[in-house]
């Protein structure tokens, strides 16, 4: 006894210390582990450590316990999984009999974010890929969070990507939840607006805002952000919706591009058309001069018949 | 005779004690209210662990351990970190430090260059474990940060130390 006395006495910091390191480490223990990422890698590691080293002989009843619960896990997740084929099946047959099309998965390509740039006050992001990968004007660029842009102009090794962050860019979008059309316009700010969407409408907070199938520069479903307000003001037409982008374009670093552009008979066809618009609204030639006299003596002079008509009658 | 010298014994006690925490008190009060004014890119030095290896290398190793551990769970309650981290880190300090005590040679310890081995191996002891407790797994460049505020944290506390050499200075005392 005396001599375990004497042992303590003298190597009673040794063992105040060991004391007092049990005392932290238990307190540690007691609080909420999860929020000290390290000690709970510790943790697990030296549990993981001994239980494999240390504790040669299993535990049955532990064993027992584990299977049981893994069987169940087990069980749930087939159900699950044959329930999701069901669904698979069912949804199929349904796309069949209303003869819908199939979203189609296009193939994308990893590009790097080299840089970023501003040009006619409008925003653009650079990636470190162009033709050489395949990446050509009008494709989309998301990320994993949602949608970024799309592809103006590629060189060799480069693209330039209009973000949707731009006061001139519309994006065609609609309300996953009950499928209203709208337009996404950044508001020179810090959020996004989903516009043109009367007042009447049911749109929520919280709601998703994807591409709409509509689109003919972004593929569709690709999400854009969450309504985060919706406001209706006196005497307006249209409710004042803002969103939230899903994409954190400050920490922008690598975005998927899909290799899916629209049929190049359309862009022909519009291109087309826009050219006969601004055809038809070009200013007359200033060889056909407008004589305003003329036109108002013809005026007068078929009013005054008109006249002459009425007072027969 | 006995009686008197156990009167000045403890009073010297309660003394030290009240010297001691008004020291922590303020250091506490200094490291969680002010550190905005003396942090370099996110970095501030770790003034309690100066606190606790002058306290070992003054009073001894078992007076620096019950301190430490008081002062790091005073420290963890104060400033809302989870309870025992800063207990466990500044027991290390104090049981560290307190290789290097010698009774009665606490002046000629500070005085010598041998506060700053005591402070660089306490302090660097004192990060590893520390920020290996706290770091946020999640982040990407993990290594870096880890490092980043290991070393850091080492290097501007170091800086404080460097106070020591006033004691050097014969009109200081």
């Amino acid at each position: 006894m005396q001599r375990i006395f004497d042992l303590i006495l003298r190597y009673k910091e040794h063992i105040l210390f060991l004391g007092l390191l049990f005392i932290s480490l238990s307190l540690l223990l007691l609080g909420d582990i999860n929020k000290i990422g390290g000690f709970r890698t510790l943790v697990i590691a030296s549990i993981g450590w001994f239980q494999k080293n240390v504790f040669l002989i299993p535990n049955v009843s532990a064993l027992k316990s584990e299977n049981s619960a893994l069987r169940e896990l087990n069980f749930f997740l087939s159900q699950r999984v044959m329930n999701a084929r069901i669904s698979e099946i069912e949804n199929q047959a349904l796309k069949n009999l209303l003869g819908l099309k199939q979203r189609v998965d296009a193939p994308f390509e990893v590009a790097q974010v080299v840089g970023s740039v501003t040009i006619d006050m409008r925003n653009y992001i650079i990636l470190d890929k162009g033709l050489k990968f395949g990446i050509d004007k009008y494709m989309t660029v998301r990320n994993d969070a949602g949608l970024v842009g799309s592809v103006v102009i590629s060189s060799d090794n480069y693209s330039l990507v209009e973000i949707i962050l731009n006061a001139k860019v519309k994006v065609p979008a609609m309300n996953l939840r009950n499928g209203v059309l709208g337009t996404i316009n950044w508001d020179g700010a810090n959020r996004l607006l989903f516009r043109d969407v009367p007042k009447f409408v049911d749109v929520k907070i919280g709601d998703t805002i994807v591409t709409s199938k509509h689109s003919l520069k972004y593929i569709p479903y690709v999400p854009i952000g969450t309504v985060v307000s919706v406001e209706s003001e006196e005497g307006e037409l249209f409710a004042v919706i803002g969103v939230k982008p899903f994409v954190n374009f400050s920490l922008l670093e690598e975005v998927f591009v899909i290799k899916k552009v629209i049929d190049p008979e359309i862009v022909t066809l519009i291109n087309k058309y826009e050219q006969f618009i601004m055809n038809t609204n070009l200013p007359p030639d200033k060889s056909q001069k407008l004589k305003p006299r003329e036109i108002m003596e013809k005026k007068k002079a078929l009013d005054s018949l008109k006249r002459i008509k009425a007072g027969e009658k | 005779m006995n009686n008197t010298l156990t009167e000045v014994t403890l009073k010297n006690f309660y003394l030290k004690f009240i010297y001691y925490s008004i020291a922590t008190l303020l250091i506490c009060v200094l490291q969680l209210s002010f550190s905005f004014l003396i942090s370099v890119k996110g970095i501030i030095p770790d003034l309690l662990i100066l606190l606790i290896i002058w306290i070992t290398l003054r009073d001894g190793k078992i007076v620096g351990l019950i301190s430490a551990f008081c002062i790091g769970l005073l420290y963890d309650y104060l400033s809302l970190n989870i309870f025992g981290v800063n207990a466990l880190t500044k027991t290390i300090v104090a049981y560290v430090s307190g290789f290097f005590y010698k009774e009665n040679e606490f002046l000629n310890i500070v005085k010598s260059n041998k506060i700053f081995v005591i402070v660089f191996i306490s302090t660097l002891i004192h990060n590893v474990v520390y920020y290996l407790l706290m770091i946020n797994l999640t982040e990407s460049n993990l290594w870096n940060i880890y490092f980043k505020f290991v070393f850091g944290s080492m290097i501007y506390t170091f800086v404080f130390s460097l106070t020591s050499f006033f004691f050097r200075i014969k009109k200081f005392w």
